[in-house]
């Protein structure tokens, strides 16, 4: 319900159109309507009823036209605290729990997730044309990086594996391909535990914790804008590598991996990028390390303590 | 009449002997094929042109793997104002990166002060062996290397040589990048033909030392000998490369793990060979490179060797 007010009490007067009683303000008056206040002064007061009347009819038009706006901001707010409240939070890293490498009697498994093929990724070419260009004028390193091979990445399930053994763990390889999307939810566990179920692999293979290797993306990159390339390209590999208890999907290691490098000297060496090439398997290198060097460098302090 | 016959005559006979001397002629300078030198058991006379004393530079750190990838944001209202933006970051970037270049060689560099005076002494022929020196390989043959005199003895192959050293960031070893060419000694050669001939480049690093006084100590003398030891070992490595002396290398390439600057360094290439020290492959770009392996030190056999020889 609409309330026009005529206020002499101020020393202009003050013709306000509010809601009520919502921004009713106080002594009964509008001052704290927020949407629309259609004000005149002693020189701009109309000088007669008519014209007073169509003044009011404008300013009811007008605030017609603020009342849409508002709603459309309120909509597009409401809309904004749906999508952001559907948003995950990335799951931060998590040390490896020392008494993982302390407990000996747990029975641990070692994965991977199935690896994708190596490609070139070209973030930032958007439109389809763009895409179109982008993928263009970079079609010889597209061609390359299909050619990188991924062997030293499918060896690091037994590297880990040897290392953990050379500890004396009880740990064995578990072949079967994890499909990890294809596990079903966890529900309401929170930060630190896994989105997913991994508990049966516990049943199935007799295990009290899974090592995880997860690679999700694996290649070179170029970023873009559009059509216009921002940088060289990099040799990158992503993913995560993860120790999980398979009772409670409680994460006892979180390590999330996103690693990039450029090329020593020049890169645009077709048709065997050999700089770009090494980068690649600079990468890999990077990545072995920095999921074996936690298992190996707490194994003297483990070997220690027990 | 009978005088322009004669003198007919005589036009003729005199247009065809010079046919004939044209024909001698063109044998003359027709290249006559030389019998190919032996690579094997040949002869290599080592040139070091335009070189008296060391070229030295402090080694750069290379850029390390990062957790994040490297993009621009450019202010795009219109497609004037984001062309404009890209050509400003563009120019702007180059002399940027010129200057951080500049700065990184600078500070490469200042690893070399406590020995410039040491590199100015030295004299790169003193490196090599006047004399010369029959080298054995481990599969049984043999060739002789020599410091090439002026001018340059025709009976052997001519082996061009162009190096460079690189002092280590942690002052622990010095790393030799000789650029070696090898060319038929008995043909006098031009620029086009150092161009298109044998030309390998050479990486070949001295193993690590952790006392990095060890190089100005008894007037440099360790200094002389790791650098004297590497030019030559550079030249070897080229001499039986092209020879055909090296162990086949491995088709298929390989991550090769080394020490480089006190840490562990990883190349992708096709490994040659490996010594009890030494890592041998070719890299992807095509150089030959000698580098330290990384169990070197912890390598037994390795150190009863090292105290024999």
């Amino acid at each position: 319900m609409f309330i026009i007010e005529h206020n002499q009490g101020f020393s202009k007067f003050q013709y306000a159109v509010c809601f009520e009683p919502v921004f009713w303000g106080p002594n009964n008056q509008c001052g704290s309507c927020p949407f629309f206040r259609l004000e005149v002064n002693e020189e701009t007061l109309p000088p007669n009823r008519q014209e007073l009347f169509q003044l009011m009819g404008t300013g009811l038009h007008q605030l017609k036209g603020a009342l849409q706006m508002q709603v459309k901001l309120l909509g597009i707010f409401a809309l904004l605290l749906t999508l952001t409240g559907c948003v995950t939070p990335p799951q931060p890293p998590v040390s490896l729990n020392a008494e993982f490498l302390t407990a000996s009697d747990n029975r641990i498994g070692v994965a991977m997730d199935t690896m994708p093929s190596p490609n070139l990724q070209l973030p930032g070419a958007n439109c389809l044309l763009c895409i179109a260009v982008a993928s263009g004028a970079n079609s010889e390193l597209s061609a390359h990086a299909k050619t990188l091979s991924t062997e030293e990445l499918a060896q690091l399930k037994a590297e880990v594996l040897a290392v953990l053994k050379e500890q004396g763990r009880n740990v064995i390889l578990v072949d079967d391909p994890l499909l990890i999307n294809k596990l079903p939810k966890t529900k309401g566990l929170g930060e630190g535990f896994a989105k997913r179920d991994f508990s049966s692999f516990a049943e199935q293979h007799g295990l009290d914790h899974l090592l995880v290797i997860d690679i999700n993306g694996i290649g070179m990159t170029r970023p873009y804008t559009s059509y216009i390339p921002m940088g060289a390209p990099q040799a990158t590999v992503s993913g995560t590598a993860f120790l999980i208890d398979l009772q409670s999907n409680k994460y006892e290691w979180y390590l999330p991996i996103d690693l990039h490098l450029g090329t020593e000297g020049e890169w645009d060496e077709p048709k065997d990028f050999p700089g770009l090439t090494n980068s690649y398997y600079q990468v890999l290198e990077s990545l072995r390390d920095r999921v074996l060097s936690p298992l190996t460098i707490q194994a003297p302090i483990a070997q220690i303590t027990e | 009449m009978k005088i322009i016959l004669i003198g007919s005559l005589l036009v003729m006979l005199g247009a065809c002997a010079t046919q004939e001397q044209t024909a001698v002629a063109q044998q003359k300078d027709a290249p006559v094929p030389l019998a190919p030198l032996d690579v094997i058991d040949g002869q290599y006379w080592v040139d070091l042109p335009g070189q008296d004393g060391l070229t030295f530079y402090g080694q750069q750190l290379s850029s390390e793997v990062s957790s994040n990838g490297a993009g621009v944001m450019y202010p795009g209202g219109d497609m004037a104002s984001f062309l404009v933006s890209i050509a400003l970051h563009a120019a702007i970037q180059t002399s940027v990166t010129e200057a951080k270049e500049q700065t990184q060689r600078d500070a490469a560099n200042l690893i070399l002060e406590p020995y410039r005076e040491l590199i100015n002494q030295t004299s790169l022929a003193d490196l090599m062996l006047s004399s010369e020196e029959t080298v054995d390989t481990d599969n049984g043959q043999a060739y002789t290397v020599g410091l090439a005199s002026q001018p340059l003895a025709a009976d052997g192959w001519h082996t061009v040589v162009d190096p460079v050293f690189i002092m280590s960031r942690s002052s622990d070893s010095i790393t030799i990048k000789s650029k070696v060419s090898i060319l038929d000694g008995r043909i006098e050669l031009t620029e086009e033909d150092l161009e298109s001939d044998f030309s390998q480049t050479i990486f070949f690093q001295s193993l690590p030392i952790y006392e990095s006084e060890k190089w100005l100590r008894d007037d440099g003398e360790y200094f002389r000998m790791v650098t004297s030891d590497l030019l030559r070992s550079s030249v070897d490595l080229a001499i039986q490369h092209f020879a055909g002396l090296s162990p086949p290398q491995a088709s298929i390439s390989s991550t090769i793990r080394y020490l480089n600057n006190g840490e562990k360094k990883v190349e992708r290439g096709y490994l040659i060979g490996q010594t009890c020290t030494h890592i041998i492959f070719e890299s992807l770009r095509g150089d030959i490179k000698s580098v330290p392996r990384l169990d070197w030190a912890g390598n037994h056999g390795c150190a009863a060797v090292l105290e024999s020889s």
